[in-house]
């Protein structure tokens, strides 16, 4: 049951969206490698862990409430 | 007083006008990047050009390639805005909102306006790109809705996201990045050269002359005091 929930969950198409975000906004802010990169890894850790924040917030709600 | 070497203008010199560019941004609203491309910008182009599409078509893969239309609104109830009864692709759009932002995904998303404007409803498909982005029957929206994941729902908000993001190109090809970098000073340059290369240079001992300098290099410094500094206020 764990397991085909698992496989049909949204959550792993999260991670391209993730990315693709992070790295184009970065690149429309900066023309260097370098700092695409640096901001891109920024932003998808800011994102990652809002959406972390979410997620726990919503579990502790549902679990506890 | 300051020194000519802490003034902020000697750090930061001003960058040029920025070069507005209607042609690239036209170019990035048809393809992602292409106009990063025509400007010789061709690794943000390519990053661009495969990063949009990649959320798009991924979107759409999520949505089972049912989640991108622009619907036939000529039998739907009227629909308004501030009192204004909406027609034709205004109310289709009424009808669809997400394509206002998918739309600016480029030619990827033609298709729909070409199956709109050339739908049949007594057909199953249409003329030229058959079942793709044409408007789903409601027979199988609701098959859609009913048998599969929330995966399918999901989708649209992708091809959203991207279209939306395609802005930031198209504006990044229309007038730069937000952040410009100075343009380099030839004496600048021979020193990051000289760094990369690990070999020591010897510093200049004569200013270069005014005709060679960039003009956004930093303003030369005053020149060096006397050694004797004058005593008093007469000799």
């Amino acid at each position: 049951m764990t397991a085909a929930l698992l496989a049909a969950s949204i959550y792993w198409d999260l991670p391209v969206l993730l990315v693709v975000v992070s790295l184009v906004y970065a690149a429309t802010r900066h023309d260097r490698w370098d700092k695409i990169l640096h901001e891109a890894l920024g932003w998808g850790v800011r994102i990652a862990l809002f959406l972390f924040g979410i997620g726990l917030t919503l579990y502790l709600l549902s679990t506890y409430l | 007083m300051d020194s000519p070497q802490s003034r902020p203008e000697a750090d930061h010199p001003p960058l040029p006008p920025v070069k507005l560019d209607p042609l690239a941004a036209l170019l990035s609203f048809l393809i992602p990047g292409l106009g990063q491309v025509y400007q010789g910008r061709v690794g943000k182009g390519l990053l661009f050009f495969f990063g949009l599409y990649l959320l798009f078509f991924y979107g759409m893969w999520m949505g089972q390639w049912r989640n991108v239309w622009l619907p036939d609104a000529r039998d739907l109830p009227a629909a308004g805005i501030l009192g204004q009864n909406l027609g034709g692709a205004a109310k289709a759009i009424s009808y669809r909102p997400q394509f206002l932002a998918q739309v600016w995904i480029g030619v990827a998303a033609w298709p729909a306006v070409y199956q709109y404007v050339n739908f049949d409803p007594s057909k199953d498909e249409g003329p030229v790109f058959g079942k793709f982005q044409r408007t789903p029957g409601e027979e199988e929206l609701n098959n859609l809705q009913r048998n599969s994941t929330k995966r399918w729902d999901l989708g649209w908000v992708y091809t959203v996201i991207a279209g939306v993001l395609n802005l930031l190109v198209i504006y990044d090809a229309f007038a730069g990045p937000m952040f410009r970098n100075p343009p380099a000073s030839p004496a600048r340059t021979e020193m990051e050269g000289a760094a990369e290369s690990q070999t020591p240079m010897p510093l200049p001992e004569d200013p270069p002359a005014p005709a060679d300098r960039s003009p956004y290099a930093p303003p030369e410094p005053f020149p060096n005091p006397p050694a004797t500094p004058p005593q008093g206020g007469t000799p």
